[in-house]
């Protein structure tokens, strides 16, 4: 297979994604139960939210596992195209690589510490990829 | 997704045009939504980019189910 070397990160991310799947529960349902949170009650007002009741450190992670299907769906589009028309080896698998990197680090930032400038500076760092990413798909495609 | 299943399976002839289609009411929606913010010409811009959606993703279902004759 030639070109498909940024379906590496891409699975690699996916995955990290189901690990904060595992660690928002892991945090979270033990918080609910001693919080006596009754999960039905949650939906009778538009205003109720875990985040009024719950420790921020256990939302932390909830709030990044829904980072984790903002921005990244572009990374997802645009490495699949690559890959498609057998872009997606050399400096574009190292742009996805690098783009994980910083996805994870992200992560680990914002749900163990989440000093702000320093979540920014990393997402900032892995949107400049999806940049360099996405121009590299525009000339192939259009040139 | 189904605009990736497309490309992989062979598209349609009007598929092309309906995921430019698609990309161009989600840019106005955009647009619009940051400037103007009228809700039914909103409304209308998403329902219409859904629509396009719509017909793609019944073309990837077609597609997706080839071996299925429609005699």
């Amino acid at each position: 297979m030639i070109g498909v070397g940024i379906l590496q990160p891409v699975v690699v991310l996916a995955a990290w994604t189901l690990v904060m799947w595992v660690w928002m529960y892991a945090t979270r349902i033990p918080a609910m139960n001693a919080a006596k949170v009754n999960p039905d009650d949650l939906v009778k007002g538009p205003k109720r939210s875990l985040d009024e009741i719950l420790p921020p450190q256990v939302q932390w992670k909830a709030h990044n596992y829904n980072h984790l299907h903002e921005a990244p769906v572009v990374f997802y589009a645009i490495a699949l195209t690559l890959a498609l028309i057998g872009q997606g080896d050399g400096l574009n698998a190292v742009l996805g690589w690098i783009y994980v990197g910083m996805r994870v680090a992200h992560s680990l930032v914002q749900v163990l510490v989440n000093r702000v400038m320093v979540r920014w500076a990393l997402f900032m760092l892995s949107q400049l990829c999806v940049v360099g990413l996405t121009l590299h798909a525009a000339i192939a495609l259009f040139h | 997704m189904p605009r990736s299943m497309l490309a992989i399976l062979g598209p349609y002839p009007l598929d092309v045009w309906l995921a430019w289609g698609y990309v161009g009411l989600r840019i106005a929606h955009s647009l619009w939504q940051a400037t103007v913010n009228k809700l039914p010409v909103r409304f209308t811009l998403f329902a219409l980019s859904t629509l396009c959606l719509m017909v793609l993703a019944i073309h990837a279902a077609l597609k997706a189910m080839g071996g299925v004759q429609f005699s």
